[in-house]
This record gives structure tokens, sequence and C-alpha cells, in this order.
């Protein structure tokens, strides 16, 4: 049986979960790794003060506010293992594994960032409880 | 910037529960979606679309 949230609920979970990055916080692209120990770091992309807008009321998502461009990537020669959204401490608080397939992000040929690209970000969105 | 996205795909039925990308025990497993350019030394720009179902607690 599934199990089914109301909006209010879903945008809670969202901003409870968004609420724990604080200011200062950072999306950071990593080698492969755990959220308790996590691997190098190819980029990090500054977010806002305030690092997410409230959920929606319905839905439940949260849009990242504005981002700022890694204009000199750290980069590595091994690909992207996992994206990561952390706090000014850099306590990992949501870790996402990325590879080129049969991972929690897919991607064709995978992403391998090199010392110097400019990394940026121009969309964000979380939902902590889609159903 | 940031920009809304299309909505997300269906949520995985319980018949996924325990499979990459698929539901947990207590609900959906959550979602993160972003899009990211890396600019190259060349000056080629290539964008990327990510979209990802996980558990928080994704190790």
């Amino acid at each position: 049986m599934a199990t089914t949230h109301s909006g209010s609920a879903k945008a809670a979970a969202t901003n409870a979960v968004t609420a724990l990055l604080g200011a200062g916080a950072t999306l950071t692209f990593r080698l492969a790794g755990t959220i308790t120990a996590p691997g190098a770091v190819a980029a990090t992309l500054p977010l806002s003060a305030t690092p997410f807008a409230a959920a929606s009321g319905t839905t439940g998502v949260a849009i990242a506010n504005a981002i700022t461009s890694d204009s000199a990537a750290a980069g590595n020669a091994s690909p992207v293992a996992n994206a990561a959204l952390q706090t000014s401490g850099a306590v990992l608080i949501i870790h996402c594994a990325v590879a080129a397939s049969a991972s929690d992000i897919n991607m064709s040929g995978g992403l391998t960032i090199a010392p110097g690209d400019t990394v940026s970000c121009s969309s964000l969105t979380y939902q902590a409880v889609p159903s | 910037m940031t920009e809304p996205l299309p909505p997300a795909a269906a949520t995985p039925s319980n018949a996924d529960v325990g499979a990459p990308g698929g539901s947990s025990l207590v609900g959906a497993p959550a979602e993160l979606r972003m899009t990211i350019q890396v600019t190259r030394a060349s000056g080629v720009v290539e964008t990327f679309e990510l979209r990802g179902e996980f558990h928080g607690n994704d190790a």
C-alpha cells in the first residue's frame, strides 16, 4: 500500500532538510564516497545565504535560490560520482550518487570536470517526500 | 538564476521497493534535480540535466 502525504506535510519535510544547510552552504561534485566519508571535491558552487526558497505547499518541491559558479574547478581525471549539498562547515546534508548508468542520477558518458573548468548550476530543486 | 523544471515522472510503484530508484518502505524516495553547465578550457559549454531519486541516507 502506497504512503501518501499531504501537501503541507511534503513541504514541511523538504523545508526541514533545506533548513539544515544554513548560510554558507555549497553544492559540491565529488568523486566516489559516502555521506559520512565523502570523496574528493571536483567542484564547489556556493549557494545563497538562504539556499532554498520555501517549498511549495502543494508539491513539496523547493527551488534553490541563486547559485554562484565555480569559475576554477579543482577538477579530477576521474568522473564525478556524487553530488552533495553541505553546510558551511562541510557537513553533508544531502548526498546523491551520479554515474553513467544504474545510479541515482544517470548520465550518458558520465561527467568529468577538468581542473580550471567553470561549473555552473542554472536550476536546482529538492523534494524530500514526493508522494 | 534558477528556473522551475517540468513535473517529475510518475512515482515508482511499490513493486520497485528495494530497487535502485524505487520506493522506500516509508514512502517514495527523495528527489534532486539540477541543470549544470561545464565550460571547458576550449570554451565549449556542455550542459547536463541531472535528475535523481535517492534516499536521504544514501551511502
